[in-house]
């Protein structure tokens, strides 16, 4: 009995303890409410015609992410031969109460950023504005110069595309050319209609 | 009789059986060798192996699943000496194992013709002996050697069962007789469980099923560990796996036994740990793709004439690599990788498990007591508790992540379930049965993303299951009555509030089984229900993963299935053919309907809407073995699974594509101490998934002219081609150890498998080499 004593009772000791030390106690009754840190749900161009000292802002939005209510957004309505300087934010609008400035991060890991603008049909000149670069000296795309100098005469439309882990140096990006290498992962994918009057 | 035994022993040599379920069974009775009288609990087990039985009160006892060939048996009962017997299976008849108290006095087997009613005909399962030339595979690839079987994998890191074409919240797995409950219903969460702690993987098709639930809409997937009682002896196993490709591999011990002579308490420890690397592929390593894996289990029992108590505690835990270049922004993205963008990374080999990845743990207690109540009838109880834990932890974590962004996962459920089960089950010499009370409740928290609410449920269910024997034939049936209710809370930033939904149904099976000359024939019908699942009522967003943004109804009905199977073996001479075929009928079957492309900020995708329709699966499994020359064995192989929506006769995805293998085998004589040695082949081709979805042409996402419209069902890419692999295995035993070595995919053969969700992105492995050891004491 001696040795049935030595055995059984560590082992019926540790079982006590493994019964009552069971990891899932998750008993907490109320769920927090859900925060996907990832979240960006507006994208808001700001145009700015320095001569005639006007500015207006295109915005998309989408406040309750991915499905649920479709988004909404504006159209870009420019005149031809003028001179726009735009700057693009992003923010999470998720909670209405909080509002979060994404632009600051974006700015903040410029070298792993860069907003590409793709038109489908070329007509209006963009570049980046040469002070919105990133440490490395490479343009990340948050400030843009754009100069429109003809009328649009079909359905034109205008894409701002965000990408990061990025090849900046593959060829063109600089210039704002999304190719195939430019690679990297999308943050951002919108397409806004694009109307220059004439 | 002797055509009743031909029934249950199929197979010729254990040599062939390494590739096939074992399904011989030995039955006989264990006696007093002067009285005469039963012995009870006596244990009977093969050496070598720890397979084996515990006798029942009145000393009888029955092995199931044992492959042919000859095997030593040691009996043994307390006060007596114990007692080796050679005894070759299939063995035509019933044995008695007469044991001596006076230890000098050692005596004869005894033949007893007996027969056995209640033996299943038809068994479909593997067991340790066939396990262990898979050992550290996951479950679901070592269940793959029962016909029906298939696995869908997510990478190379995660795998589940399919069973006729059905998986996640249609495919029930029970380990050690408990319902598994997980996440099961993302078809990236394999079943949280260790696979070492399998001695034996089995399916249950038709009535036995309704015991455990009404959702096995095919069957369901058994998983035993090793019954604390099943030596009285002390005795263990230790196991090891090792790869080349992931460099790494896995152990395993297991140790069990009665503790003391004088008292009836049985232990059984066990523990494993698994570490594997990066894979490599005919092209180079894939990033990110390693497995860490920690697990332990044990078990208390106590047994007397007639009570059996015993409690069971198990922990699971797991953290996979997910490969990192499956974790994309868009379909753009998606796009560029299918048409052929390369990979960044020419980086090496490393076991760094990095973003993104899973880690899991699953923690299950059960404590289960069986009351003998007559000699006719017992009451079972068993409770058990169980918490899973996923925590999923995506690529990127916003921008400037702060130290706690970076610590949390983007996706964090915990499930804590607990399960209570009453029976009344009867042994009468023409039925045995059981009539029972089940009540479930889970509590699912869920925080990060939002794509699942967290909630409630609570299950009460009545079941009965009864097999009577009628001359050559015996008949199956049960029915289970289930009724739960779900409190579902719905909050996310914009709304909150609390969904009650209550759900009910009948579940009814029926199976005939009839004895034919050296086989039997089974046909089996029923009809099975399950309630939508949560991701189907409430999912919300982008599955990351799947690239579609998912959106639940909870408006969804449940959703039921209509079987008719049959099953036909018989042994003609050296060959024995297994065939089966199937045809599942559903009404209400839920399943992602492709409905529109959904602008997002990300850009558009496909947005897909949990609904309903009627559906129909059909399939063959076909099983020839054959032994052709003495030392030679064959075994070929079909599994076929056909399915279509009928509401729209367009396809599912994730259907398997038909798959046929075959594998020959040369077993050696034994040469000195070295035994069972042998040599094998195996070849498996699998073909292209012809009935795939439509190719969605994702140019059309960036046509500014683009209508929206979304065929009736899709797919990103083609289905991979169809492919051929060849492997080769050899391996002997040398006193209590065993070993086998094995090379898979041996011309490191680019492929991609239809089955996997990660075929977009990357090939399968590329050609492993693996040694596998087990040593008994």
């Amino acid at each position: 009995m001696k040795i049935t004593q030595k055995y059984i009772m560590p082992i019926l000791l540790a079982s006590a303890v493994a019964l009552t030390a069971c990891e899932g106690d998750d008993d907490s009754p109320n769920p927090v409410p859900n925060n996907d840190s990832e979240l960006i749900t507006d994208l808001v161009l700001t145009f700015t015609d320095a001569d005639a000292q006007t500015s207006f802002e295109v915005r998309y939005s989408d406040p309750d992410g991915p499905g649920g209510n479709a988004p909404t957004q504006d159209a870009i309505t420019l005149s031809n031969l003028t001179a726009y300087q735009v700057s693009v934010k992003v923010e999470d609008r998720s909670n209405p109460n909080v509002i979060d400035d994404v632009t600051v991060a974006v700015q903040a890991e410029g070298a792993e950023h860069q907003f590409f603008y793709v038109q489908n049909v070329e007509g209006l000149g963009i570049t980046y504005s040469p002070g919105n670069v990133d440490s490395n000296g490479n343009p990340i795309g948050i400030e843009t110069i754009w100069i429109s100098t003809q009328p649009t005469t079909s359905t034109q439309t205008l894409r701002v595309v965000l990408r990061h882990e990025l090849n900046k140096s593959a060829e063109g990006a600089a210039q704002g050319v999304l190719s195939e290498d430019v690679g990297g992962e999308t943050d951002i994918d919108v397409t806004f209609d694009l109307t220059i009057n004439p | 009789m002797k055509f009743f035994f031909g029934a249950l022993l199929l197979m010729h040599t254990a040599a062939s059986m390494a590739m096939l379920p074992c399904i011989n069974a030995l039955s006989g009775r264990v006696a007093d060798s002067q009285t005469g009288e039963g012995l009870a609990y006596a244990t009977i087990q093969v050496i070598g192996s720890g397979e084996g039985a515990v006798a029942d009160s009145s000393g009888h006892f029955e092995i199931r699943g044992l492959c042919a060939g000859t095997y030593q048996f040691r009996i043994s009962h307390i006060g007596c000496k114990s007692k080796k017997m050679e005894v070759t299976i299939p063995y035509a008849g019933k044995l008695t194992f007469r044991l001596a108290h006076d230890e000098h006095d050692l005596h004869e087997v005894v033949i007893e013709a007996e027969e056995k009613r209640f033996a299943p005909m038809i068994p479909l399962q593997i067991k340790a002996a066939t396990l262990q030339s898979r050992s550290g595979l996951a479950m679901a690839e070592m269940a793959e050697l029962i016909p029906g079987v298939r696995v869908l994998k997510t990478g190379n890191t995660v795998a589940k069962p399919i069973f006729r074409g059905l998986h996640s919240n249609r495919l029930v797995v029970l380990n050690n007789g408990i319902r598994q409950e997980g996440q099961n219903w993302g078809t990236e969460h394999a079943p949280e469980l260790d696979s070492y702690s399998a001695t034996e993987i089995s399916i249950m098709e038709g009535p036995q099923a309704l015991r455990y639930g009404t959702d096995g809409m095919a069957g369901m997937v058994l998983v035993l560990p090793r019954s604390v009682f099943s030596q009285d002896s002390l005795g263990g196993t230790i196991r090891s796996e090792f790869s080349t490709n992931g460099w790494g591999g896995s152990v395993s011990a297991e140790v069990g036994g009665r503790l003391s002579e004088k008292i009836p308490l049985y232990f059984s420890v066990q523990g494993s740990a698994k570490k594997l690397g990066w894979v490599k592929t005919p092209h180079g390593y894939l990033r990110n793709t390693g497995v860490e894996e920690g697990n332990y289990a044990y078990s208390l029992g106590w047994k007397t004439d007639r009570w059996k108590a015993s409690v069971y505690y198990s922990n699971f835990n797991q953290e996979i690599g997910l490969y990192r270049h499956s974790h994309l922004g868009n379909l753009t993205d998606l796009a560029e990788v299918i048409g052929g963008r390369p990979q960044p990374d020419t980086l090496g080999f490393s076991y760094e498990i990095e973003r993104p990845r899973q880690e899991i743990s699953h923690e299950m207690v059960k404590a289960s007591l069986d009351f003998e109540l007559n000699e006719w009838s017992e009451i079972s109880i068993f409770y058990a508790r169980q918490y899973n834990s996923r925590k999923e932890y995506d690529l990127h974590v916003g921008f400037n992540p702060s130290e706690a962004e970076l610590a949390a996962p983007q996706l964090n459920y915990g499930l804590t379930s607990h399960i209570a089960t009453v029976a009344w089950n009867h042994t009468l010499s023409w039925a045995e049965g059981s009539v029972g009370i089940q009540a479930l409740s889970r509590r699912n928290r869920a925080a990060g993303r939002n794509f699942l609410p967290a909630y409630q449920t609570r299950d009460f269910a009545l079941f009965f299951t009864e097999t009577m024997a009628l001359g050559s034939w015996n008949m199956e049936y049960g029915a289970r009555y289930e009724w739960l209710e779900t409190d579902v809370s719905r909050l996310t930033n914009t709304e909150s509030g609390v969904d009650y939904q209550t759900f009910q149904g009948l579940a009814i099976a029926a199976a005939w089984n009839k004895r034919i000359d050296h086989g039997a024939l089974r046909f089996n019908l029923g009809s099975s229900w399950r309630p939508p699942a949560i991701n189907e009522l409430y999912a919300r967003g982008l599955h990351h993963g799947a690239g579609v943004i998912e959106q639940g109804d909870p408006e969804l009905k449940l959703e039921r299935s209509w079987l008719a199977s049959a099953t036909f073996h018989k042994d003609y001479n050296r060959n024995h053919l297994l065939a089966s075929a199937y045809v599942n009928y559903f009404e209400g079957y839920i399943f992602a309907n492709p409905r529109a492309l959904e602008l997002s900020i990300r850009g558009a995708f496909p947005r897909l809407d949990y609904t309903q329709t009627d559906a129909l699966y059909w399939g063959s499994d076909v099983q020839f073995d054959s032994k052709p020359f003495d030392h030679i064995s064959t075994t070929l192989r079909a599994s076929m699974v056909w399915a279509q929506n009928l509401g729209n006769g367009s396809f599912f995805t994730q259907i398997p594509a038909h798959r046929f293998d075959g594998s020959a085998r040369y077993e050696f004589n034994d040469f000195g101490k070295i035994k069972k040695s042998f040599i094998g082949l195996d070849l498996t081709y699998t073909m292209q998934q012809y009935r795939s979805p439509e190719v969605f042409d994702y140019t059309r996402l960036f046509d500014a002219n683009n209508s929206h419209t979304l065929p009736e069902s899709f797919d990103f890419a083609p289905a991979p081609d169809a492919y051929f692999l060849v492997g080769l295995s050899g391996g002997f035993n040398f006193g209590r150890l065993s070993m086998q070595a094995s090379v898979q995919n041996m011309f490191n053969q680019a492929y991609r498998d239809y089955l996997n969700l990660f075929r977009y992105y990357a090939d399968e492995p590329g050609i492993n080499f693996s040694i596998r050891t087990t040593f008994q004491f």
